[in-house]
């Protein structure tokens, strides 16, 4: 669990130090939308996404970057309640035969993942859609790299993906800065 | 590399009893099932079967091999090839000779194929010995940017894998523009590779999320079969690299969870315009039990 706070807390944190994690969020259905698999989401940081249920009753959802599955690295076929996925092409300064585009992605950032589906685990599926964000980031070793964590899989007909340089955690976790720490995951 | 001698390493494995952590897993669409086949002895499933078409989950043709302490189970992966020869040193079958049909990830397996009768005569913690040869192999005309690994120097003569003429200087890489040529089953598009992106080649094998003949854009694949992904640089660590290419023999069969699929155990990496893949879906032959004098 990867847990974020205002620098000069981080500061005065070390190894060992207990920290308490209020987990609320798996099972979160949404019931107008009964093809989309919510999981890892806190229910206060989806009512702060923007986006929420388009007139044509698809789920609209805000994006930072869309992930081509070619990109999709260690990972596939385990479970999508722990860890994440590591993504490829995204190895700055390296080869262009390895660039996927994706050197530009942020921390925090809300990326939609084509033609997956984590509703049951982390596989490839024609026409399906896995919504994540990213947890970790670049990595250099082959096969690996930043990391979306899943928050919502269904078909891909089910979403309205809006591209949005400003979907990212932080717009939503620290939308002012501030002392006040915020921890990723933790209800509000 | 050039002119260098393998050698070859006596290895004890152990074959293993499956294990499950609880009797289920979920399958792609959601429903439980039980993991039959997923490691240990499997019996009835040779090389040339359909690797689709199992109530089963990565079933493999034959024992799998691990060993107990964790190190020596990963030189055991790491230093085993397709086609070594292996004898079986304990137990009712004591005596009997197969050779390794493929490798499998995690931990490190080692898949040994032996005769029917053989195999049913094992059962989980009998010793094998392995007799590992052929990582580092570079035979002459290998291109100086192709990879061979996991496989035997003696097996290669009999794949469907052509050199261009070497030097005879004991495996110098040919010139530029020299090209080998590589029969497969089919060629797999890189977002399709799933469990084992990530991992070392040596060591693992990796998945395809290929759909089962039958469904639309389906097609069938033998164990044994040589397979193909394109995109897919295996040199190391498995990963996306454009106009590269991976050739694999199919060393397991399908699986009902998510990401995963028949895999193969690589055997050939390298630029596309050095590896030339000839694929025939209808009259392919790969591995065969036959070439490994498993009958």
């Amino acid at each position: 669990v990867l847990v974020d706070f205002a620098e000069t807390e981080a500061a005065n944190l070390t190894a060992g130090d207990a920290v308490t994690v209020l987990a609320t969020g798996q099972g979160l259905a949404l019931p107008d939308h009964p093809a989309i698999v919510v999981k890892n989401l806190d229910p206060g940081l989806l009512a702060a996404m923007p986006g929420g249920t388009r007139p044509d009753g698809r789920l609209e959802v805000h994006v930072a970057a869309r992930i081509p599955a070619e990109a999709i690295g260690a990972g596939a076929g385990m479970a999508s309640e722990y860890a994440n996925t590591d993504l490829m092409g995204a190895y700055q300064g390296l080869g262009e035969d390895l660039s996927l585009g994706l050197e530009g992605l942020r921390i925090g950032d809300i990326v939609a993942m084509a033609d997956t589906d984590h509703r049951f685990g982390r596989g490839y599926r024609d026409g399906y859609l896995t919504i994540g964000v990213i947890s970790t980031g670049q990595c250099m070793l082959f096969g690996h790299g930043p990391g979306p964590s899943t928050l919502m899989s269904g078909p891909a007909a089910a979403f309205s993906l809006v591209d949005d340089s400003g979907a990212n955690l932080a717009s939503w976790l620290h939308p002012q800065p501030g002392p006040a720490a915020a921890a990723a995951g933790a209800p509000r | 590399m050039t002119g260098l001698r393998l050698v070859a390493v006596n290895l004890l494995g152990i074959v293993e009893h499956p294990g499950v952590t609880t009797p289920y897993r979920v399958d792609r669409d959601g429903r439980p099932y039980v993991p039959a086949g997923d490691g240990g002895i499997v019996l009835g499933l040779e090389l040339g079967d359909s690797a689709f078409g199992l109530v089963a989950d990565h079933a493999a043709p034959g024992a799998c091999l691990v060993h107990p302490d964790p190190a020596s189970r990963h030189a055991l992966a790491g230093y085993a090839c397709i086609g070594n020869q292996v004898v079986v040193r304990t137990g009712a079958a004591a005596g009997a000779h197969g050779a390794v049909i493929g490798k499998r990830g995690e931990e490190g397996r080692v898949i040994v194929g032996l005769a029917q009768d053989d195999l049913a005569r094992m059962r989980p913690g009998d010793e094998v010995a392995v007799r590992a040869c052929g990582q580092g192999l570079r035979p002459p005309g290998l291109p100086s940017d192709v990879t061979i690994m996991n496989l035997d120097p003696d097996l290669l003569p009999g794949l469907p894998v052509g050199l261009p003429p070497g030097d005879g200087a004991g495996g110098a890489g040919a010139g530029a523009g020299a090209a080998v040529t590589v029969g497969v089953r089919l060629i797999a598009p890189s977002r399709l590779a799933g469990n084992g992106i990530g991992r070392p080649a040596v060591a693992w094998d990796l998945d395809l999320q290929l759909l089962a003949p039958g469904a639309a854009g389906g097609r069938d694949v033998a164990l044994g079969d040589l397979v193909a992904v394109a995109d897919i640089d295996a040199r190391y660590n498995m990963g996306y690299r454009r106009d590269w290419v991976t050739v694999g023999v199919v060393v397991h069969g399908d699986s009902p969870q998510p990401g995963h699929g028949p895999g193969i155990t690589p055997i050939l990496t390298g630029p596309a315009r050095a590896l030339r893949l000839v694929p025939d879906a209808a009259g392919h032959v790969g591995l065969t039990a036959a070439m490994l004098q498993l009958q």
